[in-house]
């Protein structure tokens, strides 16, 4: 690793036992600061009643806590040598902080698409085979399998699972993340900042129990992986083999000439063999991360940095052999891959920026978070490459994720993703630009980085917890969906108002799933009468609509829907010859729309 | 913190090196391998059975695989070894859906099976180098 600066190698080690008591401290208070959070946090009720998010609902006693468990770790890094134990204790209790805060909450899950996996985990369990034509969900089954075979396994309750997987995932990604930054520095120092920077901006929010979640892990190790015991490095420079053998046989010379990063044979071989099965399991579980990989590791091969030149050529044979058989289904029907650009960039960016007032902030704060990160990230490059670190590895890899945009929508999240796989190079560079701010003897610097972390924090709890007033729900609502399914008649046709609801967690398959926002795009107008009308008549049970809080705050705070409208169309679904109240609560009301008898007649 | 040793580390996996065949990491293997089929046809439940077969499923296969690959880094380590524990079930369980073979004892044994084979290969290289 001859591109690795190591500021580290330039300091003096003071003796590690002179500190202890100092880092006790400072885990003592670290872990103080994460029960204050936490305190904070339970003092929360739902529902959210802001469009800005839990921001507005957060107590004194949660930003104390931030602050303090923000200063706390400023101190930790300001130390000569902060012993890894106290980092790695304050890391965890960031990850607590950001993942697990709606955990502390509510005892549901958060998002409506954590209740639908466990719909998919269950549906697999329970019938212990896999019927592609169901959805997408059952052309990538692996990860629902694996879920679904620990939890059958183990016995442990799903609902706690989904419950805290944010904080789970957390952790692992920053453990993938660490490795994947101690592939590219030995500063210490460089790296607990890069891990906090990581985790204190991460507001992409794609951390609840998924397989995008569970294959960006394994993506990381895949990456750290490649970039250590599988790496190379050029053994000729380039400029001078084009120069003295012309271009293509300077640049084949450039490219066989490559030495292992790693001596050992056997170690190479048992990292490429593990490389191939973490690939195996990326495939078989998630439908956008092995072309991630693929590029990923198509750039680490082309420019020389790995020691199997053909580690591309067996992912990409692995995918087609999926895509070939397992997923041929959903293939025939859905295209995979290249859409128009325009497209992508209405569907990442446009669609996005509407709706109320508090959520286009929330919006607008995503924003210049993405942009900060990104503009500090370049400062931090240029740093590097003024230093002379100019490892071409962690820019390539930052670029790779963000040039697959135009690609693919991937339902309007592909900016959102790409952002997700950048994000651990944003962070190497983000924290080399932010590494003179740390400096013992700089006070003033010192408290420079102090506002910016608080500044983050601010920003990360804005646009993380932006959408909390629909995608978090009261235990009103999951009542009111846990009747939705007992009185269900038998293949009733399901319409909640909007997508978040927690539902599909069970009779994944027993039921079509729809919303009035899929049947009737926006504003619910007369027409949205007929055509419900007509939905309920294509099955024998007719139509049951499950109207929410959740569901009316989702399509107001987006756009779709004013409050007048929404209660418009439910005076005219409730005053409706043909429909009937049969489940009311605080928060939900179930409508059974009767199905047209033939001839036009109920 | 500090990764000095790692380029030394290197060079010695070069070089012959005498190391115990059987270490407690892999006696642990061992014996999770065994009691996590048998919690299964026991019929344990509740906390034991849980507490028991997340170590038989997650533990068992991350410490055969960190025994087998060797890795110099030990942060990797520990995510290669999740990384492997967590592709172990997820390929076993996909294999028994799509072979229409699903059940807990068998993805038990399956992940058992995959821990002993790479405990086997580890023990067989160690005790030969």
């Amino acid at each position: 690793m001859t591109d690795v600066l190591t500021e580290a190698d330039t300091r003096t080690r003071p003796d590690p036992a002179a500190g202890f008591p100092h880092a006790v401290a400072l885990g003592a208070v670290g872990l103080a600061a994460v029960g204050l959070t936490g305190y904070g946090a339970a003092q929360v009720t739902l529902p959210v009643t802001s469009d800005v998010g839990l921001v507005a609902d957060l107590p004194p006693a949660f930003w104390l806590g931030f602050l303090a468990l923000n200063l706390t770790m400023l101190a930790a890094l300001r130390r000569d040598q902060a012993p890894p134990a106290l980092m790695a204790v304050l890391q965890a209790g960031l990850c607590f902080v950001v993942y697990g805060t709606p955990a502390v909450i509510s005892d549901s899950p958060r998002t409506e698409v954590a209740w639908r996996h466990l719909g998919v985990t269950q549906t697999l369990a329970e019938s212990g085979w896999v019927d592609p034509m169901i959805d997408a969900y059952f052309n990538w089954p692996g990860f629902f399998a694996g879920l679904g075979g620990l939890i059958e396994t183990t016995g442990i309750d799903p609902l706690a699972v989904a419950l805290w997987a944010p904080v789970g995932n957390g952790l692992l990604w920053a453990l993938g993340v660490a490795c994947v930054v101690r592939a590219l520095t030995r500063d210490d120092r460089h790296l607990w900042l890069a891990l906090w920077f990581f985790t204190l901006t991460n507001w992409i929010d794609q951390d609840y129990l998924s397989a995008q979640a569970f294959a960006f892990f394994l993506y990381l190790v895949v990456l750290a992986l490649a970039m250590t015991v599988v790496a190379a490095r050029p053994a000729l420079p380039l400029r001078g083999q084009v120069r003295v053998r012309g271009a293509l046989a300077g640049l084949r010379a450039w490219w066989t000439h490559r030495l292992p990063t790693e001596q050992s044979g056997r170690l190479r071989v048992t990292g490429f063999v593990l490389v191939l099965v973490l690939c195996a399991t990326i495939i078989v579980s998630h439908q956008l991360t092995p072309f991630m990989l693929l590029a990923a590791v198509g750039v680490l091969t082309v420019t020389g940095r790995t020691w199997a030149p053909r580690l591309g050529l067996v992912i990409g044979l692995i995918i087609v052999l999926w895509l070939s058989t397992a997923a041929s289904t959903y293939l025939a029907g859905h295209p995979l891959l290249f859409v128009d650009s325009g497209g992508a960039v209405e569907s990442n960016v446009a669609a996005r920026l509407g709706g109320s007032p508090g959520h286009v902030l929330v919006v607008q704060v995503r924003t210049v978070m993405a942009l900060a990160c990104w503009s500090l990230a370049g400062v931090g490059f240029l740093r590097l490459w003024r230093q002379g670190v100019r490892d071409p590895r962690p820019v390539l890899l930052f670029a790779v994720p963000l040039a697959m945009v135009p690609v693919h929508t991937y339902g309007g999240e592909m900016m959102l993703r790409a952002a997700l796989f950048a994000a651990p190079f944003t962070a190497y560079y983000a924290a080399a630009a932010l590494l003179p701010l740390c400096r013992r003897t700089q006070t003033g610097r010192s408290i420079l980085l102090g506002s910016l972390l608080a500044a983050l924090t601010i920003g990360l709890v804005v646009a993380r917890f932006g959408n909390t007033r629909f995608d978090m729900f009261t235990e009103a609502e999951i009542d009111g969906v846990a009747r939705l399914y007992q009185l269900a008649p038998d293949d009733a046709v399901l319409i909640a108002g909007a997508n978040p609801t927690p539902w599909r967690y069970r009779d994944y398959t027993a039921h079509r799933h729809t919303t009035l926002t899929d049947l009737c795009q926006t504003e619910l107008p007369d027409s949205c009468d007929d055509i419900l009308t007509e939905t309920a008549s294509e099955s024998t049970g007719g139509a049951m609509v499950l109207l929410s809080r959740s569901n009316l705050a989702s399509m107001r705070m987006q756009g779709d829907v004013t409050t007048q409208a929404f209660e418009a169309f439910e005076g005219r679904l409730a005053s409706a010859r043909h429909t009937r109240l049969v489940f009311r609560n605080e928060d939900v009301r179930i409508y059974h729309v009767l199905p047209l008898a033939p001839g036009g007649r109920r | 913190m500090s990764r000095g040793a790692d380029s030394e580390r290197s060079i010695a996996h070069s070089g012959p090196r005498a190391r115990p065949v059987v270490t407690v990491p892999a006696l642990v293997v061992a014996v999770l391998c065994v009691a996590g089929p048998a919690g299964i046809l026991l019929d344990l439940s509740g906390a034991p059975r849980a507490l028991l077969l997340i170590s038989a499923l997650v533990v068992a296969p991350a410490l055969a695989c960190s025994w087998l690959a060797d890795i110099p880094d030990p942060v990797l380590t520990v995510a290669a070894g999740l990384a492997a524990s967590f592709s172990t079930i997820v390929l076993i369980s996909t294999g028994l859906l799509y072979l229409d073979l699903w059940s807990p004892l068998l993805l038990t044994s399956g992940s058992a099976l995959v821990s002993l084979v790479m405990l086997l290969a580890a023990g067989f290289r160690k005790g030969t180098s």
